[in-house]
């Protein structure tokens, strides 16, 4: 009984081994044991791992959106142009304003799809295409310089500590939404939806309801990376999180989140998370060639996949033996 | 006439029930032979087992003289057997001549696709078929009737199969379609020497069509008989069989009809499945639709629960007006619908035992910051899991580790969690074993019935007997026939779901 619920535990929190794995194997490397380190590991994954949290709200519910890393630069750059330019708002209703944009493009992208009936995965494609359009109209070189009343999120430290308030934010809002996925009627309504959306709707769920607000959700986390990310180099630009949405696809599904709805955790994507950003740094510090990560980033997720698949009949033989 | 196609001591077991026990088959050459039975039978097994895609658990085979141990339908087709399924699958987004020649394509000397020769036989096919279709229409525009006689054409004359499995091709025919299908069926037999094997529901088309009939119950062989030596009654009582229904399930009920009914429909229609559908069910009283496939009792039901948006007419639940437009609707008034496709529509698949039994429920036991109170969602699984007698280890794991049955009680104890007035039960007793069956029907007539009212359909007439105080037959869309509990007499109820006027009752 111990070593079934044990080796249940392994399988569901793969990811966690691996990242353990992982940190032995690195332990080798100078200074890599280092609460600066660790630090930086996680407050790289922060701004990827707010879109990552967004995607796994719509992978969750059976959708994708491949809007994200086109939301991730437009929300902030809108909000900035407010501040800078358009109308002198002060930086913390940018802030505001930021997020605001995310809710209303999540918005905007779940009713289309959901009330329309139309494909989430062309409807975001073109969300992108737009959104970046407009970004690199609106912001051809970038605006730098930003005021800490709007890069505090993403650039401070807690209370003259090596750490970055961005990592605790990303700590607590993955820890939220895990509550939330876990303890409240909404979490089980998603996955519901996701498993099978017929038979959820049968039931009584407002699936198109739980959809939007997936859709919203993911909006609205982008537009909070893209919040971290300005805070972090203190400018907007308008290649921002270009290419970020096969990143962010990597890290949840690595993290056990599956593409076809209803099957995953959020503390695995967060996994999936740190585990991206982690790879990176030690093979960097091993000397990598940056290029050489990406090969590496993209044959871990294809063995992810494979793993995907047996990890089910793994998960079933061990129930069936009780 | 001799016999080319023989399966004998046929047994096809799957975990833990048998669906087909020690058959035998034998198809002789240039006849055509029926192959009957009720919903569960065994037909489809049987069927698939004739084509090779369900491999027996124990049995021979043998076709055209050879022994086969181990038949695939690639090999079948090869010796020339041919499926035309139920439903047929085409490439749809290829033209029609495309379609019929896929896999045996016609090819000019230098490799090219012959179009000319292709449209040539596709239009003699359809000539013959009496159909009105272009060749080089897409098949995604050709209408299910033409591409159903479009796939039976492929099978005469372009797989030039000698044998041929009909899987209910007429389920989906209108009547002058069935009639020149008709035609052209005796016709092949007759001058191409084709043997057919014609599964169907409808004994006019057996008595119509074919040489002999073989009836299949409970996955038994009841026997092959000559149709001309055979009444319809006679075939009747094969196919439903005389056996005692005793069961000790408590019929005894207080049907308070002074009260409004919980239900009350009148002139209920629907474009296309059901007509002028006008029924009153009371609380306590359980009502059993029997019908036939395409009979729009499932449609009816399902209309109810607000799946569709299409109806006209009107419903009064609890005496008062009301219109009801999705699912959500129909459960806050306090109806339950049980799906008939419980696998695809019913269990969510992936998600826990738990989570199934809830439902949509999950917000009904939170508190008042919206947090899920585990205790209370355990308390009321457990409270479920001793009423129903749900057989598992644990609710935390996933819902496809239970047998049919016990997903069935699932989808029960998630309907009565939300304590509902009228429960509609589409085929509730299919797909699972003899003894969940009883238990089925007990839960129903002895714990649902007791506070609410029932409208049931179930593919066994059977099952509705036993417990039902009314049974209403519906055909193509309206009601037909009533029957009281006094009255309930199995041949009779069948004669009426398949259309029969007068009763041809010799008694």
């Amino acid at each position: 009984m111990k070593i079934k619920r044990a080796s249940l535990f392994l399988l569901d929190n793969f990811i966690w081994v691996l990242l353990i794995i992982l940190i032995v194997s690195a332990s080798g490397i100078p200074n890599f044991f280092s609460i600066r380190n660790f630090s930086n590991i996680l407050y790289n994954s922060t701004a990827a791992g707010m879109m990552t949290l967004g995607m796994v709200f719509c992978l969750l519910v059976g959708h994708l959106d491949l809007s994200v890393e086109a939301t991730y630069a437009f929300a902030p750059s809108m909000a900035v142009l407010f501040m800078v330019q358009w109308a002198s708002i002060p930086p913390i209703a940018a802030v505001i304003l930021t997020i605001i944009f995310g809710v209303i493009i999540g918005a905007f992208n779940g009713f289309i799809s959901v009330k329309l009936s139309i494909n989430p995965f062309m409807l975001t494609l073109c969300m992108q295409i737009i959104l970046r359009g407009l970004v690199l109209y609106f912001i051809p070189q970038g605006i730098f310089g930003l005021p800490d009343g709007f890069t505090f999120l993403g650039g401070s430290k807690v209370f003259g500590t090596d750490i970055q308030l961005a990592v605790i934010l990303f700590i607590a809002i993955f820890l939220i939404a895990h509550f939330v996925m876990k303890n409240f009627a909404f979490g089980k309504n998603l996955i519901a939806t996701g498993s099978n959306k017929n038979a959820a709707y049968l039931t009584g769920v407002n699936t198109d309801k739980v959809r939007i607000i997936a859709f919203i959700l993911s909006g609205t986390l982008s537009a909070i990376g893209g919040l971290f990310m300005a805070g972090r180099i203190g400018s907007v630009t308008n290649t921002m999180g270009e290419g970020a949405v096969m990143t962010v696809l990597a890290s949840a599904v690595l993290g056990g989140v599956s593409m076809n709805g209803g099957k995953g955790t959020v503390l695995g994507a967060m996994g999936g998370v740190i585990f991206m950003s982690a790879i990176s740094n030690v093979l960097t510090m091993w000397g990598f060639s940056p290029f050489l990560v990406s090969v590496v980033q993209g044959t871990l997720l294809l063995a992810a996949i494979l793993f995907d698949n047996a990890r089910e009949k793994l998960y079933l033989a061990i129930m069936r033996k009780a | 006439m001799g016999i080319i196609y023989s399966l004998n001591n046929i047994t096809k077991q799957y975990s833990g029930t048998t669906a087909l026990n020690n058959v035998d088959f034998e198809l002789a050459d240039g006849e055509i032979h029926s192959l009957v039975g009720k919903n569960g039978a065994g037909k489809s097994t049987l069927v698939g087992i004739m084509y090779g895609s369900i491999a027996p658990t124990s049995g021979t085979i043998n076709l055209f003289g050879k022994d086969i141990s181990h038949l695939t339908p690639m090999k079948a087709v090869s010796m020339g057997l041919f499926l035309v399924p139920q439903h047929p699958e085409f490439a749809l987004d290829l033209t029609v001549s495309e379609n019929m020649f896929l896999g045996h394509f016609l090819l000019k000397k230098d490799g090219a696709l012959d179009r000319k020769l292709m449209d040539e036989h596709t239009n003699e096919i359809i000539t013959r078929m009496k159909l009105k279709v272009n060749s080089r229409e897409l098949m995604r525009r050709v209408d299910v009737e033409s591409q159903q006689l479009l796939l039976a054409g492929k099978a005469f004359w372009i797989e030039n199969a000698k044998i041929i499995l009909l899987d209910e091709i007429t389920a989906t025919l209108s009547l002058k379609a069935k009639n020149t299908f008709y035609e052209i069926l005796s016709e092949v037999v007759k001058k191409e020497k084709k043997s057919i094997v014609y599964i169907t529901h409808r004994m006019q088309e057996v008595i119509q069509l074919s040489d002999r009939v073989t009836v299949l119950r409970n996955g038994i062989k009841i026997g092959t008989r000559d149709v001309k030596a055979l009444s319809p009654i006679e075939l009747t009582s094969m196919i439903t069989g005389n056996e005692d229904i005793s069961n000790k399930i408590n019929v005894e009920n207080d049907i308070s009809k002074d009260n409004e009914p919980v239900i009350s429909l009148r002139d209920f229609s629907s474009r296309n499945t059901f007509h002028n559908i006008s029924l009153d069910v009371y609380k306590g009283e359980v009502v059993g639709i029997a019908g036939l496939e395409g009979s729009g009792a499932s449609e009816l039901m399902r209309a109810v629960f607000g799946i569709g948006k299409f109806y006209e007419g009107s419903m009064k639940f609890n005496g008062k007006e009301v219109v009801v437009h999705s699912p959500r609707k129909a459960m806050n008034l306090g109806i339950a619908y049980l799906t008939r496709d419980r696998e695809s529509e019913g269990i969510i698949q992936g998600c826990t035992i738990e989570h199934n039994i809830m439902g949509s429920q999950y917000s009904k036991v939170t508190n008042k910051f919206g947090i899920i109170n585990t205790g209370k969602a355990n308390d009321l699984v457990g409270y479920m899991h001793n009423l129903l007698n749900i057989k598992m280890t644990t609710s935390k794991l996933p819902i496809d580790s239970l047998s049919g049955g016990n997903k069935q009680k699932v989808l029960f104890a998630r309907m009565i969690n939300n304590k509902p007035k009228l429960f509609m039960l589409d085929h509730a007793t299919q797909g699972i074993d003899v003894e969940a069956i009883q238990e089925i029907l007990r839960i129903t007539r002895e714990i649902l019935s007791k506070e609410s009212a029932i409208i049931m359909s179930s593919e066994s007439i059977e099952d509705m007997m036993s417990i039902c105080d009314r049974i209403i037959v519906m055909f193509v869309g309206e009601i037909v026939a009533e029957f009281a509990r006094d009255d309930f007499q199995e041949e009779r109820i069948f004669l009426k779901m398949q259309g029969f006027k007068e009763e041809k009752n010799e008694n």
